[in-house]
This record gives structure tokens, sequence and C-alpha cells, in this order.
């Protein structure tokens, strides 16, 4: 699974602003998310922004005076939880102040929910976690894998201050700012990496087959990261648009028509919308894109959403769509099992409202959606919170756990080549791997490599045999590496690179020539 | 491996504080703000989140986020249910159905069936695949959720249906929940070089521990006229404080040093206690512990007694690190619930502070280092999809295989997964010596004959490496 430095949040979120919103000192919330959102339906979301500004008064005087009748439980819970605060406190041998314990507790009541989506943010969390729906984020320009708990560089963006300091596809972080970081975990390098706009990170990296760790400094700076890219693709003597879209962010339905508008002046026969590894991003931006495709249909909604309001589910707000005429080519969706949340929202739509395919696998499945919360006692932090569920057309609920469903499936069943999923080889200390050695870990994919790259058919289940050897040595021949039938660190990385460039092919990749052969024969 | 009970590891010291000690919290402003941010954010997550979450969840989250910062696994905040389950791994018994099971691929297999235990009653055997409990089908459920459904009261019923190996359909079985013997010392007398020598293994520090321990060594002193003593501690997560303080007391004698120390904390200050040994005349003759890397507590206590205090051999493998010792809080605002409290550390003789994470020393350290050996340490072999292993195959199993052939002395296999020429020798081997049809492939047949012969193997305490190197002490 791939990660770009600055995600820190694998929090996949459908984005509704609801009022408070980092907007403290404006109680009645008016921005534009919230707009968007009473656009649809009146008045609900509007009572809901006031019905929260008043409890959030009310907690300002007293916090305890929610007024319902459960005072009682409030009050003996309070004490409860007042007798083991003080006993942690007072007797536990390592002594610790109790400001840690509130903000603590905090971090309980959100773990206790049991909703990986229900986020407590400190001011600096909400910047990372409001760049990730912007076209760029902060950071050095690389993208790392996680294998065996070391962050490995796999791809070092191409402008970026990564680049220009000279670090390289394939090497292991282990220093940061002078620290060693070999004896700590993947996620404790990354939090260190991470950091704002134009300060300095000195970073140090084992490279395969370079005995000293070699260190770089660089400034971290905006990287762009769009969140939709297009192009078209020539197969079979026709024009498929292919529009791939990375998250729903602020710009995200601008370029997208841009996109969608540029293909169409070249004629294109058919459109592929792929939302693989998608995670969401905000309501509006989805419920707009939709809005491009999808015919005006009294009896069905694009989507629904239902919230929390006076501590019960509101009826369903049916978002609907507006076209007179669909679009003259058809459109295919690509999901697999990363795309989540407006991602879903997207796919179930296409499939269900307008009846056109989805190809992949069966998606993640969440089928909740955020709003914000800045109430002034949090001061700078936010909290954002799952307040509500969305529901397909035909009003199932899909949510992994306890959903009606658990997941959007697709009209065409495709999964990727195994050469989608292998990690990247990886060889810790330089160890090498010869004949008669077995690894599944490493053996194995390097053996799928080499099948796909076309050096053989080999067996591929981690031993290394004389038919591996074999083929590794027309590989090593080929690339002018050594040829000794060893897997070395510099056969690793040449492997590695050979594995991108497979896999930047359209062509090996199943789900798009499944889409390409259904728009261009139908 | 996993017993259907989970044993923490725990000291307990039973210094139990006035139930009723004044509580009362008084905010600074600090606090104030911190506390009405807390009550903020569970307003509005009681209000708004879509799960419509009860109060009462909510603030238990809350006390288990405070209870998690302290970042130490030793503090734990008990319902009242686990409380009795915590106090139920200290007694002689435990409540349940009598299997020992392992997590093979998420699925839960029964390792072992006790004996005269309801699932042996019912039919239930090692190999077994628990799929259904209770009606409800388990296949997709996780390891820890089908153990949790297995988990109950005493004598309420409990239906399992489980997949065996070569049977096509599901087996089902009612049982029902009963107290299962679990004691906590087991003994035996061995002749080594015409000398009788006492065995005594602890698995747990327990309630009735001490009282069994010492009749058990009385009797092998005055039935057996004993000429030395191993004390087997591997796999003892601990106990009471208490137990371990009156077992150190049969062998230590007085001295200028503690059998051991404790420095327990009361709002920053430090209370120490020195624990005097009170014997005055040492055993004549010489004891030997036995300690592994899962000795934690009050099983570090007995042995740096033992080595520092009275200068007997430790035999094994330096042992888990856990310094701290808990005291158990209850309150009428607690209810019937119990607080487990990491309240302060105890020190070695030589007042050394051992604790993996922070203390002065991570482990107790063997004055006689003993490794284990692989074959105590392979996997039962499960073939769940009924695919035999064989020739020329890679499969995490076949090392099980290899390390089990060679134990058992049908070879001296490679031990990397991969299925060559000889470890199918070494099959052929097994299956003629256990009169199995031979082909040279392990299916489930031969697997189950392989995990019979490896548990037999290692019943044989001749075997056993520590066990061995103990007695062998005695020799000279």
């Amino acid at each position: 699974m791939m990660k770009k430095l600055l995600l820190v949040f694998t929090v996949l979120s459908l984005l509704v602003s609801l009022g408070a919103c980092g907007t403290a000192e404006d109680p009645n919330g008016n921005n534009d998310d919230n707009d968007i959102l009473n656009g649809e339906n009146g008045n609900d979301a509007t009572d809901n922004d006031n019905d929260n500004d008043n409890d959030n008064d009310n907690d300002n005087d007293n916090g305890t005076d929610n007024g319902n009748g459960t005072d009682d439980v409030f009050d003996s819970e309070l004490e409860r939880f007042t007798t083991v605060l003080e006993y942690l406190q007072t007797y536990h041998y390592k002594d610790i102040a109790t400001e840690a314990f509130f903000q603590a507790a905090i971090e309980g009541l959100f773990r206790g929910l049991d909703d990986p989506f229900s986020s407590y943010f400190d001011a600096s969390e909400y910047e990372r976690f409001q760049q990730s729906l912007g076209e760029s984020f902060v950071g050095v320009g690389i993208t790392v894998e996680n294998i065996d708990n070391r962050p490995v560089i796999t791809k070092v963006w191409s402008g970026s201050p990564a680049e220009s300091a000279g670090l390289q596809t394939g090497d292991t972080i282990t220093h940061v700012d002078g620290t060693d970081y070999r004896d700590k975990t993947y996620f404790d390098i990354l939090g260190v990496v991470i950091g704002d706009e134009g300060t300095d990170v000195e970073i140090g990296v084992k490279r395969p087959g370079v005995e000293d760790t070699i260190f770089a400094t660089m400034t971290r700076e905006q990287i762009d990261n769009p969140s939709v890219e297009s192009q078209i693709i020539e197969y079979d003597d026709e024009s498929v648009g292919y529009i791939k879209v990375n998250t729903f962010g602020d710009q995200t339905f601008n370029l997208f028509t841009d996109a969608l508008n540029d293909l169409e002046e070249a004629n294109i026969d058919g459109l592929i919308i792929d939302m693989r590894n998608n995670s969401g991003g905000r309501l509006t931006t989805v419920t707009q894109m939709l809005r491009l495709f999808l015919v005006e249909n009294d009896e069905l909604p694009m989507f629904s959403t239902q919230q929390i309001i006076n501590g019960e589910m509101s009826e369903p707000n049916r978002y609907m769509a507006s076209r007179s005429a669909p679009r003259d080519y058809d459109i295919m969706t690509l999901v697999n099992q990363y795309s989540a949340s407006a991602s879903e929202v997207f796919a179930s739509a296409m499939k269900q409202h307008g009846g056109y395919d989805v190809i992949g696998q069966p998606t993640y499945g969440k089928g909740t959606m955020q709003g914000g919360f800045s109430p002034e006692p949090v001061g700078e932090d936010s909290l954002h919170i799952s307040v509500g569920k969305w529901l397909t057309p035909d009003g199932t609920w899909v949510n992994r756990g306890d959903g009606d469903q658990e997941h959007v499936y697709p009209t065409i069943d495709v999964s990727p080549s195994e050469l989608f999923t292998l990690r990247h080889l990886y060889l810790p200390g330089d160890i090498t791997y010869e004949y008669d050695d077995v690894s599944i870990a490493t053996v194995k994919p390097m053996q799928i490599m080499l099948n796909a790259f076309g050096y053989g058919e080999i067996r591929h289940d981690g031993y290394f045999d004389s038919a591996t050897q074999t083929a590794l040595e027309a590989f090593q021949s080929d690339h002018d590496l050594e040829v000794n039938g060893t897997l070395d660190s510099s056969t690793a990385q040449k492997l590695n690179e050979s594995l991108i460039e497979y896999r930047e092919d359209f062509l090996n990749d199943l789900k798009v020539v499944t889409a390409l052969d259904e728009l261009t024969n139908p | 491996m996993k017993r259907l009970l989970i044993l923490p590891i725990m000291l307990v010291a039973l210094f139990i504080l006035s139930a009723c000690e004044d509580i009362n919290l008084t905010p600074n402003g600090a606090n104030q703000e911190e506390q009405a941010r807390f009550e903020t954010v569970m307003e509005i997550l009681k209000g708004y989140h879509y799960s419509e979450p009860s109060e009462e969840d909510l603030w238990q989250g809350a006390i288990q986020g405070m209870i998690d910062s302290l970042e130490d696994p030793y503090s734990v905040y008990f319902t009242e249910e686990q409380y009795q389950r915590f106090r139920d791994s200290l007694g002689e018994t435990f409540v349940g159905v009598g299997v020992t099971v392992e997590n093979v691929e998420d699925n839960v297999v029964i390792q072992k069936v006790w004996s005269d235990s309801p699932a042996e009653r019912a039919g239930l055997r090692a190999g077994d695949v628990v799929t259904h409990v209770d009606g409800e089908d388990y296949r997709d459920e996780s390891y820890l959720d089908t153990l949790l459904a297995v988990q109950g009261e005493e004598g309420s019923e409990v239906e399992l249906g489980v997949d065996r190996s070569g049977v096509d359909e599901i087996l089902f079985m009612t049982m029902t929940r009963e107290q299962i013997e679990n004691p906590t010392v087991t003994s035996f007398v061995e002749v080594i070089d015409g000398k009788p020598i006492g065995f005594i293994s602890i698995n747990t520090f327990g309630d009735q521990t001490y009282d069994i321990f010492k009749d058990t060594l009385e009797t092998m002193e005055n039935d057996d006229a004993i000429e030395g003593l191993v004390v087997d501690l591997r796999n003892n997560g601990g106990g009471r404080l208490d137990t371990v303080l009156n077992l150190l007391d049969l062998f230590l004698i007085e001295s200028d040093k503690p059998m051991f120390a404790t420095e327990s904390f009361h709002e920053g200050s430090i209370d120490r206690t020195e624990y005097d040994a009170s014997g005055d005349e040492r055993k004549p003759y010489e004891i030997v512990t036995i300690i592994n890397e899962y000795s934690a507590s009050a099983s570090e206590v007995f042995a740096a007694g033992m080595k520092q205090h009275g200068g007997y051999e430790v035999i094994g493998m330096p042992s888990y690190g856990k310094g701290t010792m808990q005291t158990p809080f209850s309150h009428p605002n607690m209810n019937e619930d119990e607080l487990h409290l990491s309240n302060g550390i105890w020190l070695t003789p030589n007042d050394v502070w051992v604790n993996h994470i922070d203390g002065d020393q991570s482990s107790v350290y063997p004055t006689i280092s003993v490794e284990r050996s692989a074959a105590f340490e392979t996997f039962n072999i499960y073939l769940l999809d009924e695919t035999p292993l064989r020739y020329d195959t890679v499969d995490e199993r076949n090392a099980q295989l290899q390390i089990k052939l060679n134990a058992l002395g049908y070879g001296d296999v490679r031990t990397d997964s991969y299925f060559d020429e000889a470890t199918r020798d070494a099959v052929e081997a097994f299956q003629q010596g256990q009169g199995l049809s031979v082909s040279g492939e392990v299916d489930s047949e031969t697997a189950i004959a392989l995990n019979e012969a490896i548990l037999d193997y290692r019943n044989d305490h001749t075997n056993d490496p520590k066990i061995t190197a103990a007695f062998d002490f005695f020799l000279d």
C-alpha cells in the first residue's frame, strides 16, 4: 500500500461542514459548504446548525446542563471518572499531570466510538488535513512504502526538493535531522519527516550497495499534487478519454470540468473515470460531478444523506440529478478496495442511477460522512465527527461492519494483476539470494517480476531453482548488470525500476484494458 | 498458543487501600479549562455522532483513554465481570470447556483437549477447527471474536460446530461450561545418579499456591528424602506478592540484604519497604530455578531473590522484565469495578530495578544460560484445505515439518521450508515407523501423527534442554 509522505491521515473523509467548523467567531456558520448543503434541502441543515450552537453555549456555561433528563447518569459517571482520575494522579508511579489526563480522556472518547473516521485534530493536524483536499501539500516530494516497518522511497517526484538533493528510489530512510531512526517504526519516521513549509530537514538514507549513510539536506515546500489527471488513449482506432480523480478536493470539480471539456473537444468515443485509491473528499464536489452525467429522474436521487438531529436520525435528504440528456458516449468507472466514501457515492450513483458499468473490485465500504466542529472551549483545535450516513440511489447504506451492504460492487469484476499489488524488493543489510535459497518475501516477488517481464515461465513460489537463475542472468545481461545469477542490491534496484515502468503502461493495467474493450467493442 | 482463559501478566500487591478515601478533585485554572474542553467534546459526540453513543460508553471510553495514556499495560480498569475472570486466574480452577486452542490463520483450532473435561466428554478432538458457536457461523469472524463467543458462565451450555479433517459435514456438539482444574503447582521426583531430586513447577503465584507448594515440598523432604530441588518458573506470568514472599522465605535465611524491596508512590512521595528473610538455616540441598523469557513479575522476584540473596543457580534464558507492581483500587463511585494501578516498583536484593522498558536492567539473567530447542517451538501442522505438503514445494508449514522430523530422529534435513528429496525421505521414514501408508506426502493422517509425536517428545522431560541442564547440575 503506497502512501504519500504528507498524507498522514488515512482518514477517508467525506467532508460535510456543519456550521461551527473553523468559524468559532461566527456561530451562525454562514460559510460556503453550509450553503451548498442547505441549497438542496432547505431548512434541516440550518436547524441543525442552530442546535449545535445552542448546545455549545450550554457547554461553555456548565458542561452538565444538557437538560434532557440524563443529569443523574452524567453526575454519577462524572464521579466515577473523577475518582479514577484522582487515583491515577495520586498513585501511579509515573506521576503524570492532570492536564495530560483530560487530553487522554478526549482521545479515549474518540477511540471508544470505534469509528476510525471521527478524529480530534490539533491545529497543525487540521491544517494538514485541509491540505489533503488541496492541489498541493508541504513536503520534500517523495512517496514512501512501508517495507518491514522501514520507510523505503519508491518514488522521487520530479522537480522536488528531494530530487534536487539527490535522494533516489530504493533509498531507505535511516536518519532525520541527525537522529538515528533505525530502531524506530515506519510511522515514527514518517512523523518527523513531515514539517512546515520553508523549514529544512536533513535526511540520512541507506542506499543499496553503498556502505555509508548518505545525508542530504532539503527545504520543505509546496509540492503539486493534482487531484485530477487526464489523457486520451488511442485504442483499436478509437479515442477514449481517461480521467483519474485522486481526491474530491476544493478545486477538483473545476479541474474535472476543464479536463472533460478538453476530451470532448477531441471527440472521444468513450470515457474512463478512474476512482481507484481515491479515499473521498467533499460531498459538494461529488454532487457537482455527478450532475455532469446523470439525467433528471423524479423517482431516484443520485444519493441521499441522513444526519443526527436533536438526537434522532433525520429523514433522508435527496440529492437529485438535473441533466436533460445523457452524454453521447458510454462511461466506465474504475474502483478498487481503496475507493472510499465520495468515490463510492460516485460509483454507486453511476451504476444505480445512470445504469453505467463499474469495473474493478468491491469498494472499501465507508458509508458515513463527517462534519467539522470548533466550539470555543477547544481553541484552535477541531473536531471531525461522523455526523450521518449517505445512501445509494436505491436507499442502501454501504458500510463495512454495520451497513445494509458491505461494499459497492462492480458490475464487471476485474482484479489487478499480481504485478500491481507486488511490493518492491528490499534487501536489508545487502543480503543476497542465490540458487537453492528459499524466500517467500523476496525470491517469490522476484520470480513473479521475471515472468511478467518476459524472462521465462519459472516457478514463483520462492524457491530459487536453476530456471530462476537462468532467467535472472538474462535480466542482468539485458540491463548491463554483472551477470552472476544472484539477486543482489543492484539487480533488485533494476527490477524495482522495471516494475514501476511496467505499472505505468496502461496496456498492463487489466482494469483499464477491460474498460477500453468495453468502450470500443460494445 | 493460548488457554481459553487469558492469564494476565500481573504482580498483584494485595495491600488494598481503605476503600472510601475522600475523593475530591480541586481543579486549578488550567484544569478547569481542560475539563470544560473535555465536556464540550463529550456533548458534541453525544449530540451529533451517527452511532448515537450512550453516555456510559462515552465515559468508559474517556476512562480507558486516561489509562491508555499511562503507556503501562499493567494498569487496567476491570469491569465487574472482567475482574471475576482475573480473580479466577489466581485460583486453582477456571470456568471453561477444557480445551487449549491455537490461532491458525485466524481460525480457532483445538490444540489440546483436557482429560475428563466437558470437551472430551462431548467428543472434541485436537485439530478440530471451531466453525460455529451456539448456531452462529463464525467462519468469517476473527480468532478473538470466536474465542470470546466460546467463553461464558459456569453451568451454561455452549454448542460448538467443528470442521474435522476427513469429515465432510460440520460436527455439532453441546457441552456445559464447568470449573476446570488448573493446578498452579505440579511436581515429580526423579532419581539422578542415585540421588532423589524434587521437581516443582509453578504456573502462577495464586491464592493457594504457597500452601500447596509447602505441602509438596514437605512430602518430598520427608517421604522422598530429596537431595536437590528444581523450581520451574517458565511461562509463569506472576501473581500475588504475598505468595512469592512466603515462598522465598521457605529457602532464604537472615542476611543484611532484603529478599526484595518495594517502592510505592503516593502523591509524589515514595514509601520503601524491605522484605527480610526470617529463616536461620539453609536447606541441606541445592536448589536450581528455571526461567525463560515469559517468566515475569513474581517469577522474577523469586529468581532474583534466589540468585542474589541465596546464591543459588538460575538456569535458562533472560526473564521478561516486569518491575512494577499493581494495587487494586475500589470505591463506591466505581460500583463493583476495580482499578488495578501500577502503584510502585520492586527491586532485587542488590537494589536493582528490573524492567524491560525503563528499568536499571531489562531482565533477570540466568547464571547458567540454556536456549530453548527448536522442537519445543514448532507449531502443529494443520491442513485446513486438505492439500498435502509435498515434494518440491515451498510452504511455511514445511519448516515446521522439517524441525519435527529432525527432532524425532528421522533425518538431518534443511529447515527453510523447501520440501526437498531429503525431506521426502524423512517423511517416508516417519510414515514407515508409524505404520502409516508410505507416500512421502504429509496428508492429514500424517500431520496428526506428527503433531502427536512431537507432543509426546515434549512431554518427555529428558528432551527438555533446560530440565536436563538442571538435573545435570546435580550430577557432580
